[in-house]
């Protein structure tokens, strides 16, 4: 069924059309979706990470205020106020002076004698402390006076009760770090962050300097517990869910980051060393950190690299008043995560698409076309198998419906002319036999009176007379043979017989029968290996092999005449083949010995009307096969015809 | 033999046939009473003796051509194969046709046999003679016939 297949060739073409334009748009979906996440997690990085370091800031700049706040009160204390001590000031066995009043205390290292200027500062900073410590405790885990003489008022109390006699603060950081030589600005500093192992917290110290005038009398310092910043920056990764933050100081060292916690902390707690970014074990992070650490990245944009050989990206903002930067980062594989997903779905919607597109493609197509061209081959195949009265009904006006009106006057022009060919068929036939009747029954008489005159006076005219009658009689004779031989010719092709199965041995055995004659009286040999049984006219077929055998033996070579009948098979075909070893002939009369009357032999030689072959070529023709020769002069002829397979008609 | 002559009727328009058949009986030496008519209608005026034939006899055998005018040889073997006087008669189609569809309608027909005309004159004399052996010598008729 053809049309099947035009169906199947266009739902392959719009499966394959869809499927590429489904692959296209999923790609395309894919590159454009990945890309608009990209940059939207960049700006959204961005946006975490400004606001967490604007909280982070704050709350620095908040303790720092309230730092500097705290510091003029000590200052103008220091320099204005006179005040009694209440406690005592004890002097320990090694030289050194404490003293406390439950809530704060005081010492001077054994390096520096009690004079009455610092007596002075013991008593100001007792008053100061009780009255202030109470207030800034709210902020400050505590809160301490480090004057240039090696005293430190504290609160709480216990450090300066318990710390070593000859203690020197000008080697301690959160000291030296506000001292002129170190911080001629006279700014606020900011020690680094370190673990305090007796309250095992993260800490870092508030250092501000304190100054009469130009004279340095010390620093105010107070520590500050970092781990509730810390834990907020954790917690805020948890929030987020999709990044993650770290904080890394302007050396490098990692201060905060949720995967490296205990790094951090074993680092810090245990050797009291700081981890680097070195240390992490991750390249690509080592090298972000080392990057900005050194100046060469700057901040406030997003960039790529490597977290652990994962593309990922990050931001870095730097935290005002501290050398800390605050980065966080997200990997690239989480940014596009599920866009796969998405583009296997937007496949899948394409082929489902372009199958239902097929579908009704198919459907349509086969209602308006298909269908319509289906019965325009049906009706092809009908006229080609001889049903000119098949007839479809032209339903549009389109281009098929033309198609379909042609086909109808196409068929209707055929209709005619066949009826027109029959009808002259049909005279020729009669006219085959009016000649065999009207032109036999004058050429009987003739030869029949002839015949008569013969008998009663030959011998009793004189001697032209009998050769004249001998002659009449002779030509009487050949046209009977000639009348006879034409009406045969035109008798083929009116198929009178219907065709049926004929065995070929059969076929051979009873034209043997009807030539025992001649063949008895010459010496044949003929060959036949088990001929198939065929679908043909019976009475043609033994007319068939009759004139080509007869021929075989007529134009013999030799004494003894070998005929050899083979066949060949073919999908659609028997090809038959009848050698002789007779006298042949020159290929080039190989088309004419069919043409009717044409003779290659003068009729003394070889008697004959000229029609036998081309009797036996009608026949072929009229079986739908073709026949030929092939022959050597003095070598013999090889005659072949095909007969088409054929199936017989019930 | 039997005690009178035997008829032939010769159904046979054309005069060249007949007074062959007439010369070929001649030159067999077969002496019958050959009776000739010349169309289908006479021929069965005759059989029924109608008409001109009022005392013509009851043929032994009839030799039919199959090509006249007016009645032809079909028409005129069909009458005869259903007419329960006649259907008895033995009849020869002797023509010059050798179409296959006239000899099969022929013996549809109930011809008794059908025989074309040889052109050699010999051989029409070897038929006459053989038609004359066989139906009137060595069938056997009934009897009614005579």
């Amino acid at each position: 069924m053809r049309h099947q297949s035009i169906e199947i060739k266009l739902s392959f073409w719009i499966l394959g059309a869809c499927l590429f334009f489904g692959v296209g748009s999923a790609s395309w979906i894919i590159h454009s979706e990945g890309r608009t996440r990209i940059n939207s997690a960049k700006n959204s990085l961005i946006l975490v990470c400004s606001r967490y370091k604007d909280t982070l800031e704050k709350k620095i700049e908040k303790k720092q205020k309230m730092g500097i706040t705290a510091n003029n009160i000590v200052l103008q204390n220091l320099t204005s106020k006179a005040a009694i001590l209440q406690s005592e000031i004890k002097k320990d066995p090694n030289g050194a002076f404490r003293s406390s009043d439950g809530l704060s205390g005081a010492f001077l290292s054994n390096i520096n004698t009690l004079t009455p200027e610092l007596r002075k500062t013991f008593a100001v900073t007792e008053n100061l402390w009780k009255n202030t410590a109470p207030l800034l405790l709210e902020d400050f885990y505590n809160f301490y006076f480090i004057s240039d003489q090696n005293f430190i008022r504290i609160f709480p109390k216990d450090w300066a009760l318990e710390i070593e006699p000859d203690h020197d603060f000008s080697t301690d950081i959160f000291y030296s770090i506000a001292t002129p030589e170190n911080n001629p600005s006279r700014k606020p500093m900011w020690t680094e962050v370190y673990f305090d192992s007796i309250w095992e917290k993260w800490m870092t110290s508030l250092i501000i300097p304190l100054y009469d005038k130009n004279r340095f009398l010390g620093i105010t310092g107070s520590d500050f517990i970092l781990d509730d910043i810390f834990n907020h920056i954790e917690q805020m990764i948890e929030i987020e869910g999709w990044c993650k933050g770290f904080l890394f100081d302007n050396n490098g060292n990692i201060i905060v980051h949720a995967d490296y916690k205990n790094e951090i902390l074993k680092k810090y707690k245990v050797m009291n060393e700081k981890l680097t970014s070195e240390n992490l074990n991750n390249e690509g992070l080592t090298k972000l950190i080392s990057r900005i650490a050194k100046g060469n990245q700057s901040f406030g944009t997003s960039f790529s690299f490597y977290d652990n050989n994962n593309i990922s990206y990050a931001v870095v903002l730097p935290i005002k008043f501290l050398n800390w930067n605050l980065g966080v980062y997200t990997s690239h594989a989480s940014v596009i995560k599920g866009l796969f997903t998405l583009g296997w779905q937007i496949l899948a919607a394409s082929i489902a698409l372009a199958l239902l597109l097929a579908f009704i493609l198919k459907y349509s197509f086969n209602k308006i076309i298909l269908k319509r061209i289906n019965q325009l081959g049906v009706g092809v195949s009908a006229i080609s198998t001889g049903d000119h009265d098949f007839s479809l009904e032209v339903v549009n006006n389109d281009e098929l419906g033309t198609l379909e009106q042609g086909f109808l006057d196409m068929r209707d022009s055929v209709k005619e002319k066949i009826t027109e060919l029959e009808h002259k068929n049909d005279e020729l036939q009669q006219f085959a036999y009016v000649a065999s009747h009207d032109l036999q029954e004058p050429l009987r008489m003739v030869s029949s009176y002839v015949q008569l005159l013969a008998r009663r006076y030959k011998g009793k005219l004189d001697e032209d007379a009998d050769d004249f009658i001998d002659f009449a009689v002779d030509g009487a004779n050949r046209m009977h043979v000639l009348i006879n031989d034409l009406l045969t010719y035109s008798r083929i092709g009116t198929k009178e017989n219907p065709f049926k199965l004929i065995s070929i041995d059969n076929i051979i055995k009873e034209v043997l029968t009807n030539l025992s004659v001649t063949v008895e009286e010459n010496k044949v040999e003929i060959n036949f290996y088990s001929l198939p049984s065929i679908v043909a006219d019976r009475n043609q077929f033994i007319q068939l092999f009759q004139n080509l055998l007869a021929n075989s033996i007529k134009f013999k070579r030799e004494d003894v005449i070998k005929i050899d009948i083979k066949v060949e098979e073919t999908e659609h075909d028997w090809i038959f083949s009848i050698k002789d070893n007779g006298i042949g002939m020159d290929s080039e009369f190989s088309d004419r010995i069919f043409v009717i009357f044409q003779r290659l032999h003068n009729r003394s030689e070889y008697p004959g009307t000229g029609i036998g072959l081309s009797v036996c070529k009608k026949i072929i023709e009229h079986h739908g096969g073709r026949i030929w020769v092939e022959s050597q002069q003095g070598v013999g002829s090889t005659f072949y015809f095909t007969i088409p397979k054929m199936e017989e008609l019930s | 033999m039997k005690g009178r002559p035997i008829e032939v009727l010769l159904i046979e328009d054309s005069p060249g046939d007949v007074r062959l058949t007439k010369e070929a009986l001649k030159e067999g030496k077969i002496l019958n009473n050959l009776h000739v008519v010349n169309d289908g209608f006479e021929a069965m005026d005759f059989l029924k003796r109608e008409g001109e034939y009022q005392n013509s006899p009851t043929p032994d055998l009839i030799l039919l051509d199959l090509n006249m005018p007016k009645k032809d040889g079909r028409e005129v073997l069909s009458e005869i194969k259903v007419d329960n006087n006649l259907k008895m008669i033995p009849v020869v189609v002797l023509t010059t046709s050798s179409a296959e569809e006239d000899i099969l309608k022929s013996y549809n027909l109930h011809a008794n046999c059908y025989i074309t005309k040889p052109v050699d004159f010999d051989q029409f004399i070897n038929v006459v003679k053989s038609i004359n052996d066989f139906w009137l010598n060595i069938v056997k008729l009934p009897s009614s016939i005579e």
